[in-house]
């Protein structure tokens, strides 16, 4: 009895320490080990009050002079330096003390080497990244970026206020999820920031349809592709207005001798489909009014880059100002300086500019072992890089990326997931395209940010914009003189017109990239007689420009529904801007709704007592999506099985995933004119033998809509209101549980000025009214600080969803600032001058 | 009160040192066995019963767990307790106290279990 007690006493006790101490793995994740972790004294309760004062004192090292931080009441630092050098010592030190997991995540993200502390299941994202070739994009910038003396000491003072906050972090200090990784943050580096740069870079410039696009010209011919996917619509209303005249010498595309008919479209290809997000949908609207146009006569920006809405948020603001410049807005957590903002005289914002940044080039290479391939008449050997992943709890992955003169030989989508076994070692095949991506090249972004924050004219800053390279942003600009600008800033390929819609051939060196369009000739406009520029990332010009930069753009709703806001208000105040950026009128609804109305009213259609309540309620919309509406959700859910009745017999392929869809003004135009004999066998449903009309589609897909609708939320329309039937969700970053905010209710949709998705949506918002002082208010769906023990982790959720914005400080002096300040820090070199 | 009698505070006073010991052992080092590692100490100096040994070490450790996760989401961590429980699928604050403590108690109960009998024979002896 006695032993058989000890035995169990001794196994129960020793299986509490050892399993305690033990992470759990759970499927591929794992969790953390629970004794140390909840461990109410040293685990994950016994961290600092991250909500307590910052130190009235602090020494770093790196600085080379005093420093004043200044806090403000929304969590904001202002930084008063000596130097441009300290300033970004004091923001690296800052940022880590907010955000330090967010950093580290976003550039192992980028760098593939999330799987050496968070396991196998972190490997699939690793291998994205290292075949993509991103830590060889993010090392090519970094060299160019330290050959500039000023982006090197940027980069270098900016690491340096990061190590010196992770260098005093106490391990039981650490944020939550270091403490759920069981990891120490690992020291910030130049290599860092550029990862963090090349990692939001490839979310914003590497969307390509050219293998959609030749299955669709296999499968339906290049007519039927054409006016399914084409080059423009009917609806376009581009950045730089219709009927601008260029006035310069367009330079000519490299020739292509031959008939282009008689040229192979591309070679044979895998099937394969991109991926489209519906529910995460990136955007972006900016827009500014020059200071002749507005209340107040001051020139007024707007900027609300529309991105995943996740937490911590992406954006984290900070004020610096040193001799040199000062500088307000919002940065990425990682990257010194400020993104978008504004200085005493210029602001300026963003929006994604689309431009084609990314070509697939195809190669047959001489065998199956991929060593090489033919170029410009020659062979040349691949050159094999060796890309080594760490993989906690797991076997290192050894993964062989081959690379031709063009990019990485990844493609197309898919033909690693078939190719490549447990092991990394590839299973034999001769065809492979290479990615040629814009951010493979040498650029040094950092100098253009650097340039924007010390710029005081429109003028100086699109001069400073010269050395953005990627990803393609559309820079709104407004000055103090009042005078405002919207540039087009790019490294854009000089392409023939139609290149790089459809895979080339890598073979062939006039398909490569061999010159790019002249900084002087990319699509600017200043100051228009209409008084502001407009950019939601449509169609940069119409297609009178004479270079080809691509066809993917965004539809023109949301910068139609600008433009038709600022030309119905005279003199607009900031108030009034604000306002325009929460308008959820759906410009795509106003056009199509009509059409599907008066095609069910064509026919025979006899509704039921639900039927006629969402009917009635669609008929007495105002097209605004507001979350206590009905409409939306009926015409929403209406419009999609519209799509699905009319595409899906034309898309599905037995061989293989659908094609693409068209997009929504593809549906518009063939629902506006389905008379037209050329929808007619678009409308025609193939999978009957009736010849159908566009008035059938409308009665049946109606009908299951509200059938749908009345399964899923009871009888019409109490429980059909828009913000219910669309929870809007705000993940964490690196998706953990508990850690985001679920079941948001929020009005507008992708097509709205206010742009809203399940997943995404105006990740941050300002607007600046250069007056002088400069006046600014701003918000985001987060909070500055990235600690979720902190209430400052996502205290600015509410008020964003409700659509406010709150005044941005801006202190002409550490000395003269007052209202708002909460805390004061002076930072100093150390006394000893070593860490 | 008489001497066998240890229902009272004299009984009551070797678990308030144990308590105690837990506290200022937890507080000054890093290790979080010590709510293992104590209470088997406890169990083979003790005199008591084995149900008594075990029952009074797991109230204390529960104790000590629970009244300092208390104490710090009360304070700083009043905004991390909610996302931690939903982190790990418990419905609310409350579930993961009640987590916390069962493993606290479930910990010094095993470790007073283990110590009561490492006692050499005749010293309480099995129940």
């Amino acid at each position: 009895m006695r032993f058989t007690g000890l035995l169990m006493s001794w196994s129960l006790a020793l299986a509490v320490v050892v399993l305690g101490g033990r992470a759990i793995p759970v499927g591929e994740a794992r969790l953390p080990p629970i004794g140390p972790f909840v461990d109410p004294f040293h685990g994950v309760w016994g961290a600092r009050d991250v909500d307590a004062p910052p130190p009235e004192t602090l020494e770093i090292a790196e600085l080379r002079g005093p420093v004043d931080i200044v806090w403000d009441d929304r969590g904001v630092a202002h930084v008063f330096a000596g130097s441009a050098h300290d300033a970004y010592v004091a923001q690296g030190w800052i940022t880590a003390r907010d955000r330090l997991f967010q950093m580290e995540l976003a550039a192992r993200h980028a760098g593939g080497r999330l799987a050496e502390v968070a396991g196998p299941a972190a490997l699939e994202s690793d291998l994205g990244a290292r075949r993509f070739g991103l830590p060889v994009a993010a090392d090519r910038a970094l060299e160019a970026t330290m050959a500039d003396p000023r982006t090197a000491e940027a980069l270098e003072a900016y690491a340096a206020g990061v190590n010196a906050w992770i260098r005093d972090l106490r391990a039981v200090d650490r944020p939550l999820e270091y403490k759920l990784l069981d990891h120490h943050p690992e020291a910030w580096s130049p290599r860092h920031t550029a990862l963090v740069l090349k990692g939001m870079s490839r979310i914003l410039s590497t969307r390509s349809r050219e293998f959609d696009r030749a299955r669709a010209v296999e499968a339906l011919g290049a007519d039927a592709t054409d006016r399914l996917y084409p080059e423009s619509s009917p609806f376009d209303d581009p950045v730089v207005p219709v009927g601008t005249e260029w006035t310069f010498d367009p330079v000519p595309p490299p020739p292509l001798p031959g008939d282009p008919a008689d040229r192979p479209q591309a070679l044979a290809i895998p099937e394969a489909a991109e991926r489209d997000d519906a529910d995460l949908a990136l955007g972006s609207n900016s827009w500014a009014i020059a200071g002749t146009h507005t209340s107040s006569g001051h020139a007024i920006l707007a900027n609300d880059p529309h991105l995943a809405l996740a937490l911590p948020s992406f954006w984290y603001e900070i004020q610096l100002s040193t001799p040199e410049f000062r500088a307000t807005g919002a940065t990425l957590a990682g990257v010194p300086g400020v993104v978008i903002g504004f200085n005493d005289r210029v602001a300026w914002g963003v929006t994604n500019g689309y431009t084609d940044a990314l070509d697939w080039l195809c190669h047959t290479f001489d065998d199956e072992s991929l060593d090489r391939y033919r170029y410009d008449g020659e062979a040349l050997d691949t050159e094999w890089r060796e890309e080594r992943i760490a993989v906690r709890g797991g076997t290192d992955r050894v993964e062989r990326v081959p690379w031709t003169v063009h990019g990485p030989a990844i493609g197309p989508p898919g033909v690693l997931d078939e190719t490549s076994d447990e092991d990394g070692d590839r299973v034999p095949d001769d065809t492979r395209c290479a990615a040629r991506w814009i951010g493979h090249d040498a650029s040094n972004e950092m100098r253009a940010l650097e340039g924007l924050q010390r710029s005081a004219s429109v003028a100086e800053a699109r001069a400073a914009l010269r050395d953005w390279a990627g990803p393609a942003l559309n820079f709104s600009l407004a000055d103090r003189a009042g005078d405002v600008a919207m540039l087009h800033a790019a490294l854009a390929p000089l392409r023939r017109r139609g290149q790089g819609r459809l895979p080339g051939d890598g073979s062939d060196p006039r398909d490569a990239w061999n010159a790019f369009v002249p900084f002087a000739h990319l699509p600017y406009v200043e100051t228009p007689e209409e008084g502001f520029v407009v950019s939601a990332n449509q169609a940069p010009t119409d297609r009178t420009y004479p270079y080809d930069l691509g066809i993917d753009w965004a539809p023109s709703d949301r910068a139609t529904r600008i433009r038709e806001l600022l030309s119905a208000t005279e003199a607009p105040t900031a108030e009034d801007v604000a306002a325009m950026q929460t308008d959820v009128v759906g410009p795509y609804a106003r056009r199509l709704l009509p059409g599907l109305l008066d095609a069910l009213d064509a026919t025979t259609f006899e509704p039921d007592a639900t039927e006629r309540d969402a009917l009635e309620a669609l008929r007495r919309w105002d097209y605004a999506y507001d979350t206590h509406a009905v409409a939306p959700i009926v015409f929403d859910r209406w419009q999609r099985a519209v799509a699905d009745a009319v595409w899906s017999d034309h898309l599905e392929r037995d061989d293989g995933p659908p094609l693409r869809r068209p997009s929504r003004d593809v549906l518009t135009r063939l629902a506006v004119g389905a008379d037209d004999p050329a929808w007619a066998p678009f409308v025609d449903d193939r999978t009957t033998e009736a010849i159908e009309g566009f008035g059938e589609i409308a009665r049946s897909t109606f009908r299951a809509t509200v059938e749908d609708l009345t399964e899923s939320h009871g009888p019409c329309c109490a429980e059909w209101s828009w913000g219910a039937t669309r929870p809007v969700r705000v993940a964490h970053v690196a998706g953990l549980p508990g850690l985001g905010r679920d079941a948001l209710s929020a009005p507008g949709q992708y097509g709205t000025v206010r742009a809203q998705t399940r997943r995404g949506g105006a990740s941050f918002r300002i607007v600046v009214e250069l007056g002088d002082p400069p006046r600014a208010w701003s918000g985001y769906p987060g909070g500055q600080s990235g600690d979720p023990a902190s209430r400052r982790y996502d205290d600015r959720i509410d008020p964003w969803f409700a659509g406010t914005l709150e005044r941005t400080h801006v202190y002409r002096s550490a000395e003269s600032a007052s209202e708002g300040v909460v805390a004061r820090t002076r930072a100093v070199p150390a006394r000893d001058g070593a860490p | 009160m008489t001497p066998r009698d240890r229902s009272g505070v004299g009984g009551a006073l070797p678990a308030i040192a144990l308590g105690a010991a837990l506290w200022l052992l937890h507080a000054g080092t890093a290790a979080w066995w010590w709510i293992v590692a104590l209470p088997a100490v406890y169990g083979a100096a003790r005199r008591d019963g084995w149900i008594r040994a075990v029952a009074s070490a797991a109230a204390v450790g529960a104790a000590v767990w629970g009244l300092a996760f208390a104490r710090s989401i009360a304070g700083p961590s009043n905004h991390l307790a909610p996302k931690v429980a939903a982190l790990f699928g418990l419905p609310s604050t409350s579930a993961l106290a009640a987590a916390i403590v069962a493993f606290a108690a479930i910990a010094a109960g095993a470790g007073a279990s283990a110590g009561y009998f490492l006692r050499p024979r005749g010293r309480g002896g099995c129940a």
